[in-house]
């Protein structure tokens, strides 16, 4: 694997959580596949680390998950989005592109 | 909200952890199918679909575990299951354990008994509404006492130009009045105070009110406040009791109010508050001193500045009347210190003790941990290899030392809550505030975090020693051999610590035991076996002077000499060891300049046998006889004291001394030898004896008939008593006891503080023996090994011996040598509460020391059997 992608830092791997199940409740390999496809493929959540940052999430009451069946009539556990987890992704939203920006701006810099 | 939701899911995770693992397989389980599905689709082999799918997700059962560890119980279960474990291998070692429990809880339960004590003697303020303003108001003279009494006018004069008090009253120390009407006649406790000694302390009454002003000047003086104790036993708590009236000294009271529970001023034990009025001469009257006064300061005004103030009064008041009061100043207390000082010395050194104990107790159980973690260094190696790491194994271990401590101080505290109890009981009347006294949370909390603290720095040494070696370095040893010994270092410390500390204590109580048994001994100067005391004291409402006062004592005396067993029988107005006491200043004949307002003498009325019946030997001259009458010459008798004091030189016998410049003279007619008086541990003071039939003084309507019998003379106490009431049916019997009981309550107070304080040394000797046992059995046991070697190379008995006694005896001398120098630092603050007997006192410290040396070397004993029937054979086999 190389450095250059895929490697996501934690609060990172929270953030895209957050934002993929802001669009609907999704199960745990369904969020590493949209995250991998959204970036087309420039992110690969590490999934070793995938279900403990859900369970993480869960236990801080951003997100709230229960069993659903899937359209293959299979048992799957759905996470979803809380009021909390919204309010979360907005100022971790906000906070990120403040420092994405930052660090743009640096890096423009001659 | 949020870490509320947190506390719930870890909750849950914990109670219901089993389901959630059981969710999270299932779950994984979902995403390799997902996973592999879709690697099939792209045309890939089952197989190796399988195989990228479970690679892509990095090992199922890794994610499990980490996905647990998210949800932050990890801690809490491994806690339950090291506590499940430490409790097991507590259990496992039952003596170890045992013995560190009862250690743990013996030395916890007596410090915080202790401390209890203290804390709600000295250390709580007093149950008055802003306590630290409430003053003792003394004068004082150089030449008499830094706390005299007051007088009457001084108060008076106070009370009407002072600026420093918010409130000031006065009030007589507690008297004993009679109640009469239903049943027995009854002796209560009564306390006479102005109307602003209740103000002053701020406490209103609970039922009713507490005096009005009137009623301390030209009001009612009939009125009286009752306490809640005695409104409890004597009218059954009845709330119609205001208005209704009892019979004080044979006077109708009305009752105006009770008392709050609680209310302990001037002392505990006061029954009824009657309110206290001056006559117009006792308004005037500079001379005899004997009020009491407690005040409250003005906010915002320091005790000094309000000391320097009255000062400026009373010096203003000494130009006034300098025949008075020239010299006098006045002297503020504190209430508290005033109310509980007297008692400070022994409790603060009774406190050291007990920290002293618990002390000990924490370096006794931290000696038994650790004996016991050494057995353990295998154990740990084996857990270290197969992989927990340090910050586990401490965690493990700190577990099971705090099981031990938790246990230890759930043992303690019910026996912390009876050995306060039983303080208590054991403490003598008149220790004030004893009844405030509780189990302190606070404290207990402190003792039980303290040695917690100790057990867990203690439990987790054993792992901390175990990381700095490679574990299979310790798995490869066979049997522990004596290169071990080094692993003991630490033990040897912490036994020397204890036998020290033990020393010390057992030194304090030697020093305390010697003072109590050189005063128990101190000749009192008369013999008190065989007596029975019994005090009365005439009512004012049936015995109007002094030739009713006659009558009585005549009467009564005539009685009970009467009674069968009774050998002789007189009577004192103040018998030793009891009463307060009377003293008149007076003027001797020969030295009129002499005279001075400050110097007063014990004076005491005496019946012609009463030098006889306390076998007080006659020195000089003659004692009382029948010839001395009303109409006769006024006489003296004097003690040895006095005559050595006012005539150093001369024969005192012929001389002549007055109470007033007009007379009338009396003539010492007799020396008598000296008596101990209230305090056995000062030395007797002057005092002069006139005969009852020459009595003056009308109001000095008390006497103690002294009873003397060739048996128990408790078996003479209710007859006396009816004989007694043959004379007056409604006179009022204060108290019956033996002399020898009142000379032993003397010696109550500190008889209680020595007991306690040996108890302790008494357990501090029993524990610093029990360490020395445990670690020199300990030793032998990790050395049986290198015994056996000793023995099989042909060592004989001798060696062995002086192998083991060396390693004890040696401990021993190094604990008692450090204690020695502990001690002889530490006993000095001993020195407030010694007598006859020096903080250094060498015959006490090296008898002290022979006691611990030969207990100790008694404790080597049975590790020294172990030591010598261990068989070569069999341990090196």
């Amino acid at each position: 694997m190389a450095k250059t992608k895929g490697d996501l830092i934690q609060g990172t791997l929270d953030m895209l959580i957050l934002k993929t199940l802001a669009l609907e409740p999704m199960h745990g390999w369904g969020i590493s596949e949209r995250i991998q496809q959204w970036s087309d493929d420039v992110l690969q959540p590490n999934q070793g680390s995938l279900y403990p940052a859900l369970h993480r999430l869960t236990r801080q009451g951003w997100i709230a998950s229960d069993w659903q069946t899937t359209e293959n009539n299979r048992r799957a556990k759905y996470y979803r989005l809380t009021a909390a987890g919204r309010r979360q992704l907005d100022e971790e939203t906000e906070h990120w592109l403040r420092l994405s920006r930052a660090v743009d701006r640096v890096l423009q810099t001659v | 909200m949020r870490w509320l939701t947190d506390l719930w899911f870890r909750a849950l995770a914990l109670v219901r952890g089993s389901r959630l693992d059981e969710e999270l397989q299932e779950e994984i389980a979902f995403h390799l199918e997902m996973e592999t599905e879709k690697n099939l689709a792209a045309g890939i082999e089952p197989e190796e679909a399988r195989r990228l799918a479970r690679r892509h997700l990095g090992g199922a059962e890794r994610v499990r575990l980490h996905t647990r560890d998210a949800w932050g119980v990890r801690w809490a279960q491994e806690l339950l299951l090291d506590l499940r474990y430490g409790l097991r291998s507590l259990a496992k070692t039952p003596g170890v354990t045992g013995a560190s429990l009862t250690i743990l809880a013996v030395a916890l339960a007596a410090a915080t008994a202790l401390f209890s004590l203290v804390d709600g003697i000295l250390l709580r303020p007093l149950p008055y509404p802003a306590p630290e303003r409430l003053v003792a108001v003394w004068e004082t003279h150089p030449e008499r006492s830094e706390k005299n009494v007051v007088s009457t006018a001084s108060f008076v004069d106070w009370t009407e130009r002072e600026r420093v008090f918010e409130d000031l009253g006065a009030y007589y120390q507690e008297v004993g009045i009679g109640l009469t009407g239903e049943g027995d006649p009854l002796q209560v406790t009564a306390a006479m105070v102005t109307p602003g000694v209740l103000t002053t302390l701020g406490v209103d009454a609970s039922l009713g009110r507490t005096f009005v002003p009137e009623e301390g000047e030209d009001g009612d003086a009939d009125v009286v406040i009752l306490s809640d104790g005695f409104w409890r036993r004597r009218f059954g708590a009845d709330p119609g009791i205001l208005g209704e009236t009892v019979r004080l000294d044979g006077v109708e009271h009305r009752v105006v109010g009770v008392m709050p529970p609680g209310m302990a001023f001037p002392t505990p034990g006061t029954d009824v508050w009657l309110p206290l009025q001056f006559s117009e001469s006792a308004r005037n009257d500079r001379k005899s001193h004997s009020l009491r006064v407690v005040g409250r300061l003005e906010t915002g005004i320091s005790l000094e500045a309000a000391e320097e103030q009255m000062n400026r009064l009373e010096a203003a008041l000494a130009e006034e009347h300098p025949e008075f009061l020239s010299g006098w100043g006045v002297n503020l207390v504190p209430l508290h210190e005033e109310t509980v000082g007297q008692v400070r010395p022994a409790l603060a050194v009774l406190l050291g003790a007990s920290g002293l104990l618990l002390l000990l107790g924490c370096v006794n159980v931290a000696n038994l941990l650790l004996a016991r973690s050494v057995n353990r260094d295998r154990e740990i190696a084996v857990r270290q290899a197969l992989g927990a790491s340090r910050s586990r194994l401490i965690r493990q271990l700190l577990t099971e030392s705090l099981a031990l401590g938790l246990l230890g101080g759930a043992a303690a505290l019910p026996m912390a809550v009876w050995a306060t109890r039983s303080l208590r009981a054991l403490a003598p009347a008149g220790i004030p505030r004893l009844e405030e006294t509780a189990v302190d949370t606070r404290v207990f909390a402190f003792a039980f975090a303290l040695t917690l603290a100790t057990s867990l720095l203690i439990g987790v040494l054993p792992a901390l020693r175990s990381s700095r070696t490679d574990p299979a370095d310790r798995l490869h040893v066979g049997p522990p051999t004596s290169a071990d010994a080094g692993g003991t270092r630490p033990l040897d410390l912490l036994v020397v610590c204890e036998v020290a500390l033990s020393l010390v204590l057992l030194i304090g109580a030697g020093l305390l035991g010697r003072s109590l048994w050189t005063l128990s001994r101190i000749d009192p100067g008369f013999e008190f076996r065989g007596v029975l005391a019994v005090s009365l004291d005439l009512p004012r409402s049936s015995y109007a002077g002094t030739a009713e006062h006659l009558r009585f004592y005549e009467h009564a005396l005539e009685r009970v000499r009467a009674l069968p067993g009774v050998v002789e029988a007189s009577a004192i107005s103040d018998p030793p060891l009891i009463g307060a006491g009377t003293s008149r200043s007076f003027i001797l004949e020969e030295n009129p300049e002499r005279q001075r307002s400050a110097e007063t003498v014990d004076y005491r009325l005496a019946t012609d046998d009463y030098f006889r019946t306390l076998r007080i030997p006659l020195l000089e001259g003659r004692v009382f006889g029948p010839s001395d009458r009303q109409d006769s010459p006024p006489v003296l008798v004097v003690n040895e004291a006095m005559a050595r004091r006012y005539w150093p030189e001369d024969d005192a016998l012929g001389r002549r001394l007055a109470f007033n410049a007009e007379g009338p003279w009396y003539e010492v007619v007799g020396v008598v030898g000296d008596t101990r008086y209230k305090d056995p541990e000062a030395p007797p003071p002057p005092a002069m004896y006139a005969p009852l039939r020459q009595k003056t003084w009308e109001w000095m309507s008390w006497m103690t008939l002294l009873v003397k019998t060739d048996g128990d003379p408790h078996t003479l106490a209710e007859p006396a008593r009816q004989a007694i009431w043959e004379v007056d049916p409604d006179l009022p019997i204060l108290a019956t006891r033996s002399v020898e009981e009142l000379a032993a309550d003397a010696l109550s107070r500190r008889r209680f503080h020595t007991t306690v304080f040996a108890l302790f040394a008494g357990v501090a000797l029993l524990l610093g023996v029990l360490g020395l046992y445990g670690v020199l059995a300990f030793s032998v046991e990790r050395r049986r090994r290198e015994i056996g070697i000793r023995m099989a190379l042909g060592a004989r008995k001798g060696s062995v011996t002086r192998l083991v006694l060396g390693r004890g005896a040696g401990l021993a001398a190094a604990g008692i040598a450090l204690g020695t120098v502990v001690a002889l630092g530490l006993s000095q603050l001993l020195a407030a509460l010694l007598y006859g007997v020096r903080a250094t006192d060498p015959a006490t410290f090296v008898t002290v020391a022979l006691v611990l040396g030969t207990v100790a070397l008694v404790a080597c004993l049975p590790p020294l059997r172990r030591a010598l029937k261990i068989d070569p054979a069999r341990v090196l086999n």
